[in-house]
């Protein structure tokens, strides 16, 4: 004996209708669970992706990424700094007062690194600037997440109330058989193509974004390894 | 003549220089401004998680980015100091050089 979900078939053994028993037909309650698997297996992807999207954001917090842009602005102010100071000092010193053989040398590595500096607090100031954007986006983000939750938790609802004979039901129906074979193919293709073309294009901006900003500030290791006490780069 | 307007090197000029570069006798140093930049604020690092499951490669992206940056100071305070201590040397060695000069001449 199984108690699992059985279509019932007239004439079938056992038959669903025992003669005996007054209304104790489960044809229409086995329909409904039916319908019901149908329906959630609409629902449920697009409840499944925005109830995802919410909830996977819920722990970001812009207000982190607002201090830590405000570190990247002190970062970017201090070194910027010791490099123009270092380099006014070099240049304070009167040619009459220091002759120092390799003076042409150690003037090039002063300006060296006065431009690395330089490039170092460009890169910590746009760092922050980027910060701050995304800071606003996310805030931005959040409440539109939690608007279009809430607007589908409202269609759920409805939905339920509503079950396979409302609207919405045949709202999908129609969607559906609105497309011929080729016509869906074609859809999908698009479809296909958007991601990828977007995901391609996400990554290379994220390798773009990655180089920009830390072009002063990634080690970059030569042959041998890292040389300890250079200031150069 | 008098004996230190002979001197090809001001030694002492070479020794301010290396100081200015990390002493505050005359201005802030550069050293000065690294090092109070490289006390990195205490929320300075998001945290992976501060940004939920889908903004974990930003967050762990930015951390090591200021990981860089904070290893790029503090190489950079050791280099300005190395850069001293060889200005020191630099003009010792030149005492030293033009001690050895004043006693050949002195000799022959």
């Amino acid at each position: 004996m199984s108690d699992g979900f059985k279509i019932p078939v007239w004439g079938g053994t056992p038959d669903p209708f025992q003669p005996g028993d007054h209304g104790g037909d489960l044809k229409p309650m086995q329909y409904a669970t039916l319908g019901l698997y149908a329906f959630a297996a609409v629902i449920l992807p697009t409840y499944e992706r925005v109830l995802l999207g919410y909830g996977l954001s819920v722990p970001a917090d812009p207000q982190v990424m607002h201090r830590a842009a405000d570190g990247w602005s002190a970062v970017g102010n201090g070194v910027y700094a010791a490099g123009r100071t270092a380099q006014e000092q070099h240049d304070s010193v009167s040619l009459a007062a220091w002759q120092s053989p390799d003076r042409e040398l150690y003037g090039q590595n002063v300006a060296q690194y006065a431009m690395a500096s330089t490039s170092a607090s460009d890169s910590a100031q746009s760092l922050s600037w980027l910060m701050r954007v995304m800071a606003n986006t996310w805030t931005v983000y959040i409440y539109y997440h939690f608007g279009s939750a809430s607007l589908t938790m409202m269609h759920a609802a409805k939905s339920l109330l509503l079950g396979p004979g409302g609207g919405i039901w045949a709202q999908v129906e129609a969607q559906a058989r609105a497309y011929d074979t080729t016509q869906r193919i074609i859809a999908m293709r698009n479809f296909v193509l958007l991601h990828v073309l977007g995901l391609v294009v996400k990554w290379g901006a994220g390798w773009m974004t990655d180089h920009a900003l830390t072009e002063g500030l990634k080690p970059e290791y030569g042959a041998g390894g890292p040389k300890a006490g250079t200031v150069e780069a | 003549m008098n004996h230190d307007e002979a001197r090809i090197h001001h030694l002492p000029a070479i020794r301010a220089l290396g100081d200015a570069l990390t002493e505050d006798a005359e201005g802030i140093s550069p050293v000065s401004y690294l090092d109070e930049v490289s006390g990195f604020p205490q929320n300075m690092r998001m945290g992976l998680w501060s940004m939920g499951v889908l903004g974990f490669p930003l967050t762990s992206k930015h951390d090591e980015i200021v990981g860089y940056a904070e290893r790029r100071v503090s190489s950079t305070i050791e280099g300005l100091r190395d850069h001293r201590d060889r200005l020191y040397s630099a003009a010792g060695n030149i005492q030293t050089a033009e001690k050895r000069n004043e006693d050949n001449v002195r000799r022959i």
